[in-house]
């Protein structure tokens, strides 16, 4: 195991500014596909790199440390959507809901309205998701991990966790296709366990 | 030959093997025919393919602030300044009221002990001032009752004893009532 999460847990400060800088953008993706808007997003991983910190005595040393940081953000994600009504949070939108225009670094502003209308749509599909599905989608899509390390983050099996996976496609699918006014076909809901 | 839900191109354990491209050659030829047969397992296909690349290909998400690990650090140091500082004062309070309990139990008992002794000896002497007591009041009693007693022994000597009063004149009688009766004593 990594020598400075050793220090790291007897409160090196050195050796949590590492820990810090290494996982700030792994954490800080995952809050912000889960919680949808950059500043929470920060204050998210903010809050999650200070409960790791504080509980690093209970991480086991002898365990890869991402999956661990990844759940207390994943969990952290999941109460601050549970305290919070369900509505679609975007960037840039101004408090009377109008878009707002933010002039990028783009010379072609048609590309730059498209990405924002796939960020709106991807939100609006992951918004559409319960937490613990965003999660998986989010690990599986964003974070490059395999099924048993999105396991270890989530507490799933790996059938669980292809099943979840599949679910999910199909309701942001249908999210779509509904859209459209297109009919899906339909099989009875069930989980994989 | 027994029925195998994932063969069913309408399961969803089929439409996870596609999804995962877990499909043998000849399933996956399957699959292509079914597709052009069915119309809604075709639009599902291509809604979950066009999902599949949405998500695979979404704009990175924005950039963190410069200053995120050092904030992010600042606070920390700062949780664990107020965990320490917390931790101090609940130990210390904690500290002072077992103390306070401890003195204050070793106060009673010290005080119960005084008590029992101060009981104890106090007890002595009520004891005996209860026993002088008694035994003045038994005297005053037999003092009283004396004049009684010497009556009643008086009585009984008056009847009971040889050559008393009473049993002379008792005899006496007795002894006229035979003669006058003629029988003999």
């Amino acid at each position: 195991m990594e020598d400075w999460l050793v220090l790291a847990q007897r409160g090196d400060q050195a050796a949590i500014n590492r820990l810090v800088t290494t996982y700030q953008q792994p954490v800080f993706h995952l809050c912000y596909r889960m919680l949808g808007e950059s500043m929470e997003a920060e204050d998210a991983a903010q809050e999650a790199f200070i409960k790791a910190v504080l509980n690093l005595h209970t991480f086991d040393l002898e365990r890869p440390f991402k999956p661990w940081m990844l759940r207390i953000a994943s969990n952290e994600c999941i109460d601050r959507i549970r305290r919070r009504k369900p509505v679609v949070s975007l960037d840039g939108m101004g408090e009377d809901g109008a878009w707002e225009w933010q002039a990028g670094h783009s010379p072609n502003p048609e590309s730059e309205m498209l990405h924002r209308e796939q960020q709106v749509q991807i939100q609006e599909m992951l918004e559409s998701l319960p937490p613990l599905d965003r999660t998986v989608v989010t690990l599986f899509y964003w974070e490059g991990l395999s099924y048993a390390e999105i396991g270890e983050v989530t507490d799933l099996s790996i059938s669980a966790i292809k099943s979840r996976l599949f679910r999910a496609r199909r309701v942001m699918a249908q999210l779509i296709v509904g859209s459209t006014m297109i009919p899906v076909h339909q099989e009875e809901d069930r989980y994989v366990v | 030959m027994l029925f195998d839900p994932t063969d069913d191109v309408h399961s969803d354990a089929w439409w996870m093997r596609v999804c995962e491209d877990a499909l043998s050659p000849q399933e996956e030829a399957d699959w292509q025919v079914h597709l052009v047969q069915c119309e809604a397992c075709r639009l599902e296909w291509v809604a979950l393919t066009h999902v599949d690349m949405l998500l695979r290909c979404a704009a990175p998400p924005p950039l963190l602030a410069p200053d995120f690990a050092a904030q992010t650090v600042e606070r920390i140091v700062h949780k664990q300044k107020v965990r320490h500082m917390l931790r101090f004062v609940i130990g210390m309070l904690a500290l002072g009221l077992v103390a306070w309990i401890g003195w204050s139990y070793f106060a009673v008992m010290l005080a119960g002990v005084v008590r029992v002794l101060d009981v104890v000896i106090s007890g002595h002497q009520i004891l005996f001032a209860a026993l002088v007591r008694t035994l003045g009041g038994l005297a005053a009693m037999a003092t009283a009752l004396l004049p009684l007693i010497l009556g009643i022994t008086g009585v009984i000597l008056l009847f009971l004893t040889p050559n008393s009063v009473l049993a002379s004149v008792a005899f006496v009688w007795f002894s006229r009532h035979k003669r006058a009766t003629g029988t003999t004593l």
